[in-house]
């Protein structure tokens, strides 16, 4: 286990053209692309070219990421504009609303489209954080949201740690994750899409 | 303008509201970061599509330019856009991409049959298609820059060009 887990070491080994670290990258945001195209109505063959194009476009980019928390911002953008693409180059006609009859709110689809989008960036940027937290703390926070839930007595009996330091360190690893590079970097750009875009 | 979210601003703020957005981000990616191999069951994808996925991701990293010669060039997305307009016409759906480089520029439209594209400002240069799995396809433009390729079967595809001023090469765009 002497691989790193922190995304910029991985993102210039990448660059540096190490096969093995583009590995990683695939392995650690396939869900990411996948999410994020999923939202969208294509088959299962179109799920396969966006991703493949996102991927083979990053392999093309990824000496010119600066900022290796931008990554998955990144990522995520490049499959949605490519997913846009693909699927307005299906509809060969306007979608029209099977119940009501009447064309697609298109607006109201777009906000519920933005929305999953932003839940897909937040997902990876909590599970990029948990993957920068220590072992003690990861292991924690993963047995806390364990379903069905696990007591506080199992807990303690898995970790090797008293019941009564369970609060404290759940509240440590909180604190952690919250300020784990990956969310700081998602909420910084959440924060100047708000300033710069009316989003609320 | 104000719209409506409904999803929940305060995702990090306070542990339970934390907790929470942790315990869907888990359940989300049933693929753990530290798995080795994809784990079925990622909602929406079957397991040898998924498996299929992985293997032509890594697979790509091979694809890297090595040739520094080249200038790379990302479509603009205002193309993208402007295709929008052209959504329910009868007419065979097109789409039109521009390259913008520093030297040269490229501008494609890619039809049901055909990709025909043109090289700006107007000179003549050498064209290569390339896919993942097909045998690069090479053509000269004409006099004027104009160019057509029969459209790969295979998606997605990208284009060199060499003309006498300089060497240009386009991201990949997917094409289905």
């Amino acid at each position: 286990m002497t691989e790193t887990t922190d995304t910029g070491e991985i993102v210039r080994a990448a660059a540096a053209g190490r096969q093995q670290a583009w590995d990683q990258l695939v392995q650690r945001y396939m869900p990411l692309v996948i999410s994020v195209v999923r939202t969208f109505r294509l088959t299962s063959k179109d799920v396969e070219d966006v991703s493949q194009t996102v991927w083979l476009r990053l392999v093309e980019h990824i000496d010119t990421i600066r900022e290796p928390r931008a990554l998955p911002g990144w990522i995520a953008t490049t499959a949605r504009h490519e997913a846009i693409r693909v699927q307005r180059g299906k509809a060969q006609a306007c979608p029209v609303d099977p119940v009501a009859g009447g064309p697609l709110d298109r607006n109201a689809e777009s906000i519920d489209m933005d929305d999953r989008l932003l839940t897909a960036e937040r997902h990876q940027a909590l599970v990029d954080g948990l993957a920068e937290l220590s072992p003690n703390h990861r292991r924690l926070l993963e047995l806390l949201v364990i379903d069905p839930p696990l007591s506080y007595q199992e807990i303690s009996g898995r970790l090797g740690i008293p019941v009564g330091s369970i609060g404290p360190t759940r509240a440590r690893a909180l604190a952690r994750l919250r300020a784990s590079g990956p969310i700081q970097a998602l909420q910084s750009a959440e924060y100047s899409d708000v300033t710069g875009g009316g989003k609320r | 303008m104000m719209q409506q979210r409904r999803i929940d601003d305060d995702w990090v703020e306070g542990d339970e509201s934390l907790m929470a957005s942790l315990r869907d981000a888990l359940a989300d990616h049933s693929v753990s970061p530290t798995d080795l191999e994809p784990a079925d069951g990622l909602a929406g994808v079957d397991p040898s599509t998924l498996n299929r996925m992985y293997a032509a991701a890594r697979a790509a990293f091979t694809w890297r330019t090595i040739d520094s010669e080249l200038e790379l060039l990302s479509a603009s997305e205002a193309s993208a856009d402007d295709f929008a307009l052209v959504r329910g016409s009868e007419e065979p759906i097109s789409r039109t991409l521009e390259f913008a480089g520093r030297i040269i520029s490229i501008e494609l439209e890619i039809g049901p049959d055909l990709i025909v594209g043109q090289i700006y400002p107007i000179q003549s240069g050498h064209l290569t298609l390339m896919t993942q799995g097909g045998p690069d396809v090479e053509l000269e433009s004409d006099e004027v820059g104009c160019f057509t390729f029969a459209r790969p079967s295979m998606a997605p595809f990208r284009l060199r060009c060499t003309t006498a001023d300089a060497g240009v090469i386009t991201d990949w765009v997917c094409m289905t």
